[in-house]
């Protein structure tokens, strides 16, 4: 990556490695991956379940179990500041304050036994200031923005009372009510259906074109982040294997892996007919391929990619692909 | 079109669960459909829609509160669980988590042979047979021996349509079951279940919640809502002129962008 961009970007994960010790040997979750984040803009991650995205976000946040994994290399800058270097009590003034992080089943991340309400209050109080009369207000205030209907009813009831959508609008707003710079969501709306998630989206949407606030967007389905990001990284086996422009990642994607994945899901037009499907399935990342990851499925694979593992080709300003095919564009 | 025609009629049913506290709830309500031999029926709605309720009805594991369900003809509805025995080898399901589905402490080939089993197959037959549909979904014989937790989902979807399949069912309730796969691998078990339904003229009733999955495989689908079938017809029709506002936000929802990939030349 030259100097220049994303040394003023709100973050930087740079040549990022997560790995998980097991009794069996090194799981390199997350391995040599890197993106940025500029203010006020929306980053989509895009990949399959073991490609590393949950984990390069939990790595951002410093909350990977120490006991289980931890991170070997790279850099993670906010603001410019190496989040590697703080201390744990400086960690806790980062997280939900100044980038705060939604995941993927609400009902696992709200405390069942707590009213809603008091979770808001209790989440209020330790970003700002306030009373818990403030907190309350505050709380309700921010519902009724999220298009939450009859949230005085809502704060009195607990998790399992109300349903996924709900639950997901009142995670939203624990994220919010510390204004934070960054928002991490973790597949936000995998677990709800198609009309919900798109509600959830939008209101991410609003806010983030309100606010300001930068986005951070996790997700397994292309078609989902497309509604939303300007940018989309494309995550393989732990490493970013494409980075562009979300209209050219949909138009025209360049690496073999985000072709298979645009081809592979159907849409409305697709009718009759196989699907291209990508071959096989994702290496055992206990024992990954010594050259380009995706190699062996890869319709596209010469001898050179099983020896070696492509570096980032930069196509142009905004687009970066992991792909011996791009040769011709400039190595980083 | 004959009445003979429809493997399955489903005509005017209903469920309605009644709570502790004599509170009712209608899961399905006056539901209608048709589904003809070897095509596969499609049923699109949101989550808590009475999808799966009304799948389970016709698999005879719930019972409806009214209206009838014919297989070939027959009622199954209100029938005894005896002489539902002999139509229980034609109807099969699978359904979305496939892990959860499989019973974690048995090897593949013990769970597949559980049909064949309860169906008197021998043990010579069984073990055969096992080979035969593992090798169908593109899965090995060894794979027999192993466990669920050493397969990933999409394979363990694949166990699971081999143990639908074992014996030779003329119907089948797919429900959600490729919600739960990522995108690469929702695209291989799509084309396993068409292949296997054109060689074995297998008819299909499938449920999901995505409604491009849905349109993709379906010859004719419905959209249900809140339990009520909204509109229903050809796959084609449904899409192209939907009637109701349900079924035209569900397809607002669905990113349609045009394809324009190639590796290469537009690097």
């Amino acid at each position: 990556m030259p100097e220049g961009r994303g040394d003023g970007a709100l973050l930087k994960v740079d040549n990022l490695h997560t790995h998980f010790f097991l009794p069996n040997g090194v799981l390199k979750a997350v391995d040599g991956m890197s993106l940025e984040v500029e203010r006020g803009e929306v980053v989509a991650v895009v990949g399959e379940s073991g490609s590393g995205k949950s984990v390069t976000a939990l790595s951002i946040l410093r909350l990977i179990p120490r006991h289980q994994g931890r991170i070997v290399d790279g850099r993670l800058l906010f603001k410019g500041h190496d989040l590697m270097k703080k201390s744990n009590r400086e960690m806790q003034e980062i997280r939900g304050k100044q980038i705060a992080m939604i995941f993927q089943n609400p009902y696992a991340a709200l405390n069942p036994v707590i009213r809603l309400g008091d979770q808001l209050i209790e989440t209020a109080r330790k970003h700002r200031a306030v009373t818990k009369s403030e907190g309350l207000e505050l709380s309700l205030e921010l519902l009724t923005h999220l298009d939450l209907e009859d949230p005085e009813r809502i704060v009195r009831l607990r998790p399992f009372q109300v349903s996924g959508g709900i639950n997901q609008r009142i995670m939203l707003a624990l994220a919010l009510i510390g204004e934070p710079q960054l928002l991490i969501a973790d597949e936000a709306t995998t677990m709800l259906d198609s009309l919900t998630q798109v509600e959830i989206l939008e209101l991410i949407d609003r806010v983030q074109r309100e606010t300001g606030m930068a986005v951070l967007l996790i997700s397994h389905d292309l078609g989902v982040v497309a509604q939303v990001s300007d940018r989309v990284v494309v995550m393989y086996m732990g490493q970013r294997v494409e980075q562009a422009p979300t209209g050219e990642i949909l138009t025209s994607p360049k690496h073999p892996y985000t072709i298979g994945l645009r081809e592979s899901a159907p849409d409305l037009e697709t009718k009759g007919k196989r699907l291209p499907q990508i071959q096989g399935s994702p290496p055992d990342p206990q024992n990954l391929p010594q050259g380009c990851r995706f190699a062996p499925r890869c319709p596209h694979a010469m001898e050179r990619c099983i020896q070696s593992s492509p570096p980032d080709f930069r196509l142009d300003d905004n687009t970066l692909v992991k792909c011996w095919l791009f040769e011709t564009g400039s190595p980083t | 079109m004959s009445e003979d025609s429809f493997l399955l009629q489903v005509m005017d049913v209903s469920k309605e669960f009644r709570g502790h506290k004599g509170g009712q709830f209608v899961a399905v309500k006056n539901a209608s459909l048709q589904i003809q031999q070897g095509q596969t029926f499609g049923l699109v709605g949101q989550s808590g829609g009475g999808k799966t309720t009304l799948g389970l009805m016709i698999m005879g594991l719930v019972r409806p509160t009214s209206g009838e369900i014919r297989y070939r003809g027959q009622s199954i509805t209100g029938v005894s669980e005896k002489a539902l025995r002999p139509l229980r080898r034609e109807i099969q399901m699978v359904s979305q988590n496939p892990l959860e589905a499989l019973n974690p402490v048995k090897t593949v080939g013990q769970s597949i042979a559980l049909p064949l089993i309860n169906f008197g197959f021998s043990r010579l037959h069984r073990r055969s047979r096992v080979a035969e549909v593992l090798d169908l979904v593109g899965l090995k014989s060894a794979d027999a021996d192993r466990y669920p937790h050493e397969f990933s989902g999409g394979q363990a979807q694949r166990i699971c349509i081999a143990r639908a399949l074992a014996i030779e069912p003329r119907f089948v309730f797919l429900d959600e079951p490729v919600s739960s796969l990522d995108v690469s691998i929702q695209a291989q078990v799509l084309n396993l279940l068409m292949d296997l339904q054109e060689e074995f003229g297998l008819t299909y009733l499938f449920v999901a919640h995505d409604i491009s999955v849905v349109s993709f495989i379906s010859d004719r689908m419905a959209v249900m809502q809140r339990g009520t079938i909204l509109e229903s017809g050809a796959t084609r029709d449904v899409i192209s002129n939907p009637q109701s506002d349900y079924t035209k936000d569900l397809l607002a929802s669905v990113v349609n962008v045009p394809r324009k990939t190639s590796a290469r030349e537009s690097g």
